[in-house]
């Protein structure tokens, strides 16, 4: 199993401001698989993300990546696994303002011995022409694409998306879908992509469903469909 | 807008720490201003008032002897006030000295701080400065020259403002010379106990309306002078001994008249015995006729042979007499020529005056306390307002950041209608708010206890001043209410306005406006992609998104490096400071190679045994509205305590290097000095500087200048000495002890000592200051993008390089750049500070030094950087991104 979540508990706040966000989660994800993890606003989904990605502390319980615990790891040793096992992909893009285009992906591309092919990337993802441009340059969806240019380019294992196409149109995000397809297929990369988008679940390996920090629903999907043929999004 | 200014209460609860470093700076910034601005101006109206109140004198002279009550009362007639101030020097605790006057009654009135006048003959008022050094309270008995006195007072007196014993000390030293007034028969008791120095007749004057003081030193040099009538015995055998060779010739003169006279009348004896001798011979020849014809006749014509020859002796002796009356004529006129020779080139001036000072030249006046703090008052008014516009700027940079924070919020309440100015005015008000406020908090700050009254101190530790009620300037108030939030609102309303000039569309979009790449990428500008994590391509690019991410910073940056060289220009005007104190003690300390210095006032023919007679002469240079004594001092070519050879001419001087430093003077500049006494000028050519440290000094050869000045072929007035000679004091102006100048060289640095810690701390928190705020404020800035890169697994090292580093090499860079800059300004600026003080000027830094303000400089930013290092592993990804989100 490439991803295994044990029983992990979080909670925000003390006394009359208490929440429990997650109440004892299992996961298992395997290699190469692309995963949805859907859910209202409020399940739970994006904080999962975050304990998985290193951005935030499980209060219990156990996450393994290839076997390798990161509960209770140490920021430094938290920042290295980031370093060389993820990719973020964020429903606000997150780019470095005053850095352009390329340089953006730069940014990331200097983390990794083995890149990907800056130009390669850039041309795939339709950037070439705006390489040279500031995020407030361009729209959203050449914004998006950006990001998942910037979290490729250092050909992550484990690529987690947060809401990805949650700011953008419906033809944008089927783009930005076909492009997160693409990339599972070409490179094998394992995505776990969090979504409140209902038609997103049918391209992909594995649905989990959440609601108030439980899973409610967890299966394979078996009859996928081609991101370009997904309705409603 | 009032609900929008709501915001503002928040906005400062949310940066308290911000606003609070700010508005500490600013009251410092204030607290200097008017501590040392008030402390001049009380200073400056506190003297005023005490030297109207004291009747504070224009000048003063002092005469070989005494003038009479008739000459006294017939200068006062058609000049003004004058009075005498007579004083005798009486060694104490046998190396102090203190200067005894008797009460004085029309000029330069003794202030009392405490205590009263003294009134019986063993009672004395001691000069507060001496007073407080020695611990010499009212009431304390001192023995002086062998006599009791009860202190019944502490005091000053405005002609010893600065207490120099000499008008030519480089410095005062009131640890061990003092002043002190006695009643008239404590004065006559103490001159009658044969135990002090010599009387000094000196005169305070005041002018009349409409009077001159040119007037005065002529009519003083006018009066008749009978030197022999002083009583002064070292003065008689002076003068007398100037005169003996006019007064050798003067006599054989007056035998060679008397001879002529003398010989004129042998001659004219002569001829009235010829005159007789022919009458008689006539009469004989007349009795001889009756033998004419007779045997006899052989007799008349002896007789009338003798006759003859007696008509001829007659006509000799005649022309004998004619030729002796020409020559006593002509011996007459020679006397009458050669005295008016010998009075023309055998001119001894002895008038009955020995000095004449305006206050001008006189620096116990000149040098006083209100003259040393008007340059202070200007600088702390324009560093004020730097600071102030420095810390105005700094302000600035908060608010753009906040703009930029707000831009969306900004851009929908002008897509609302709410105007650019409504906007403007919101976001001045918390920066012009918290500079008044500033402002007000250092001005009450400034005129307390710690601000004026504390700067007052090393006025009363350097002066001899009375208390002086501290003054609260107008110009210093409104500088301090208006001028903080005057200076934000201009800064602040400059920049922001700026910033608000987007479209609301922009601004909702929070546009990032092209860095000034034209479009070309910083990153691409090679071409080429980056290899791997950790090989040079790689740290430049780390190298390249910190140059990225300094030009998105680059108000900030310039803020720091503007910030650092204003604090290094008040750093290096301190380090100036001690480097001139370290050089002076230092140097001094070389180039003392006597252990006495006598200066005569009646010197002996002999040079006494021991002694190596030099020639000096006090000429004046004026310097920054200042006049300063140069010693002009005339030395034999083996001289053994100084180690240089003289031109061997009167045009060409040898300058020591502190004339040099002090005027700016090289080798075959011009170098003009002034006797003031004569109102003559010199203008010599240097031809040469050597190292020597002590006081303002030039160097003629003795024999040139004893040529150039008219004096005698073995005229001397001072006398170098490696032992005591023992000299008789009446004969002396003035003895300097080695220990003297060692003394007054640690003096002066131990003045200075509060300006240099005041300078270098003030620098440096200024730069801490400014620094971490601008650090500050960039690490908030990048705390999204910090964010970012600590989610992609930047490491804590990369971040700083990116974030943090740049700095450095900004500072870096300015810091080298900068630091010969500011030196060579604070060394331009530096010299106006002590235009005063007649030393020389080495301001030389060595390199280690140099390399320690750098090293400084950069354990000031490692330390700033440290502390937010600490801030940015603060920074936590997921609540950043929360916060974006």
């Amino acid at each position: 199993m490439y991803l295994e979540v044990k029983g992990i508990r979080k909670s925000y706040g003390e006394g009359g401001s208490y929440i429990q966000v997650l109440k004892g989660i299992d996961l298992s994800v395997e290699k190469g698989v692309m995963c949805v993890i859907q859910g209202t606003s409020g399940s739970g989904k994006s904080t999962m993300l975050n304990c998985i990605g290193g951005l935030d502390q499980a209060d219990s319980g156990s996450i393994k990546i290839e076997g390798k615990e990161i509960v209770g790891l140490k920021n430094n040793a938290l920042s290295e696994y980031r370093r060389d096992n993820l990719g973020f992909i964020f429903q606000f893009y997150n780019l470095v303002p005053n850095l352009t285009v390329r340089e953006n992906i730069k940014v990331c591309e200097y983390l990794t011995d083995s890149p990907m092919d800056i130009d390669e990337l850039l041309d795939v993802l339709g950037l070439t022409e705006h390489q040279k441009k500031f995020p407030s340059q361009l729209s959203g969806g050449q914004q998006q694409r950006c990001a998942i240019a910037r979290a490729l380019i250092k050909n992550p294992r484990l690529l987690l998306c947060d809401e990805p196409t949650g700011a953008l149109d419906s033809k944008t995000s089927r783009d930005i879908l076909i492009l997160l397809e693409k990339v599972n297929q070409k490179y094998g990369t394992t995505m776990l992509i969090v979504t409140h988008n209902n038609a997103i679940k049918n391209m992909v390996d594995q649905v989990v469903i959440m609601k108030d920090g439980e899973i409610r629903k967890s299966y394979r999907n078996d009859e996928k469909i081609p991101a370009a043929e997904l309705e409603d999004l | 807008m009032r609900v929008l200014n709501k915001r503002i209460w928040r906005e400062l609860r949310a940066h308290f720490g911000r606003y609070l470093a700010l508005f500490f700076m600013i009251v410092l910034g204030m607290y200097l201003v008017v501590s040392v601005a008030g402390m001049a101006e009380t200073t400056i109206r506190g003297s005023r008032e005490y030297n109207d109140e004291c009747r504070q004198q224009d000048g003063q002279f002092t005469t070989f002897i005494p003038l009479t009550d008739t000459q006294l009362a017939e200068l006062e007639k058609d000049h003004g006030v004058i009075e005498k101030i007579f004083s005798i020097d009486i060694e104490a605790d046998d190396t102090d000295i203190i200067r005894v006057f008797r009460k004085r009654r029309k000029l330069d009135l003794l202030k009392l701080d405490e205590g009263r006048e003294p009134e019986k003959d063993d009672e004395i008022v001691i000069m507060n400065l001496y007073a407080g050094r020695n611990d010499i309270g009212v009431g304390d008995v001192l023995i002086l020259a062998g006599r009791k006195f009860r202190v019944t007072g502490l005091g000053c007196v405005p002609d010893y403002n600065l207490t120099v014993r000499n008008f030519s000390d480089m410095t005062a030293d009131p640890e061990s010379f003092g002043i002190a007034f006695v009643s008239d028969e404590g004065y006559d008791a103490l001159l009658h106990s044969g135990r002090t120095g010599g009387e000094s007749y000196t005169y305070s004057y005041r002018l009349a309306e409409g009077a001159d003081a040119k007037q005065l030193k002529e009519a003083l040099k006018d009066i008749d002078f009978d030197y022999k009538a002083s009583g002064n015995g070292y003065l008689i055998e002076y003068v007398d001994r100037l005169y003996k060779e006019k007064t050798d010739f003067e006599e054989g003169l007056t035998e060679l008249v008397d001879g002529t006279r003398d010989l004129y009348d042998g001659i004219a004896e002569a001829g009235d015995g010829a005159k007789e001798l022919k009458e008689a011979m006539e009469e004989n020849n007349t009795a001889f006729e009756l033998l004419k014809d007779t045997p006899y006749e052989a007799l008349t014509q002896i007789t009338d042979g003798y006759l003859k020859g007696a008509g001829e002796l007659k006509d000799g002796t005649d022309e004998l007499l004619k030729g002796a009356e020409d020559y006593k004529e002509g011996v007459s006129k020679f006397n009458d020529e050669v005295r008016d020779f010998l009075d023309e080139n055998y001119n001894v001036d002895i008038a009955n005056l020995e000095s004449f000072y305006e206050n001008k030249d006189n620096p116990r006046i000149a040098s006083d306390a209100a003259s040393d703090v008007v340059l202070k008052k200007l600088v702390s008014l324009v560093a004020g307002a730097i600071l102030v516009m420095l810390f105005a700027y700094v302000i600035s940079v908060f608010i753009i950041h906040q703009i930029n924070e707000e831009s969306s919020v900004i851009g929908t309440l002008y897509a609302m209608g709410i105007k650019r100015r409504t906007l403007t005015l919101h976001y001045i008000l918390l920066p012009t708010l918290v500079s008044f406020t500033a402002g007000l908090a250092g001005m009450f700050l400034g005129f307390s206890s710690i601000g004026v009254d504390f700067q007052m101190q090393d006025s009363y530790l350097y002066y001899s001043l009375p208390h002086m009620d501290k003054v609260y300037p107008l110009y210093i108030i409104i500088y301090c209410i208006v001028m903080p939030p005057l200076i934000s609102v201009l800064v602040n309303a400059l920049v922001i306005r700026k910033k608000l000039a987007g479209t609301a569309l922009s601004l909702i979009r929070n546009e990032q406006k092209d860095l000034g790449n034209n479009g070309r990428s910083a990153f691409i500008a090679d071409g080429k992609k980056p290899v791997n994590g950790n090989g040079k391509k790689s740290r430049a690019f780390l190298g390249q998104f910190s140059k990225r991410q300094m030009t998105r910073e680059r108000r900030s940056v310039f803020t720091v490096v503007i910030g650092m060289l204003v604090a290094l220009l008040i750093f290096m005007i301190g380090l100036d400071c001690y480097v001139l104190c370290n050089n002076v003690r230092k140097e001094n300390l070389a180039d003392i190679n006597y252990e006495y210095m006598y200066i005569y006032k009646y010197p002996t023919k002999e040079v006494p045994e021991g002694g190596e007679a030099c020639f000096v002469k006090n000429l004046t240079v004026n310097y920054l509205d200042y006049s300063l004594d140069v010693n002009l001092i005339g030395i034999d070519k083996d001289n053994p305590y100084y180690a240089f050879k003289t031109s061997g001419n009167k045009k060409d001087i040898v300058i020591a290097s502190s004339t040099a430093q002090k005027y700016d003077l090289k080798t075959g500049d011009t170098f003009i000095l002034e006797d003031t006494s004569e109102d003559r000028k010199y203008a010599f050519t240097i031809s040469d500087t050597v190292p020597y440290s002590i006081g303002l000094t030039a160097y003629l050869d003795i024999d040139e200048m004893r040529e150039l000045f008219g004096e005698c072929d073995d005229y001397y007035n001072m006398v170098l000495s490696d032992k005591d000679l023992g000299i008789d004091s009446g004969r002396l102006s003035s003895v300097s002890k080695r220990s003297d100048i060692e003394n007054a060289a640690g003096i002066f640095v131990d003045q200075m000592m509060s300006l240099i810690v005041i300078l270098i701390v003030v620098s440096i928190l200024i730069f801490i200051a400014v620094m971490f705020l601008m650090l500050n404020v960039m690490i908030d800035r990048a705390a999204f993008g910090i964010s970012l890169v600590k989610i992609f697994g930047y490491r804590m090292k990369e971040i700083r390089r990116v974030y943090l580093d740049g700095n450095f090499y900004a500072v870096m860079i300015a810091a080298c750049i900068g630091i010969p800059v500011v030196k060579k300004i604070a060394d331009m600026i530096y010299p106006y500070f002590i235009a005063n003080t007649a030393m020389g000027m080495n301001l030389h830094f060595e390199w280690p030094l140099y390399g320690a303000v750098i090293l400084g400089i950069v354990a000031v930013y490692l330390t700033i950087s440290g502390v937010l290092t600490g801030k940015i592993k603060k920074i936590v990804p997921a609540e950043v991104l929360k916060n974006r989100e």
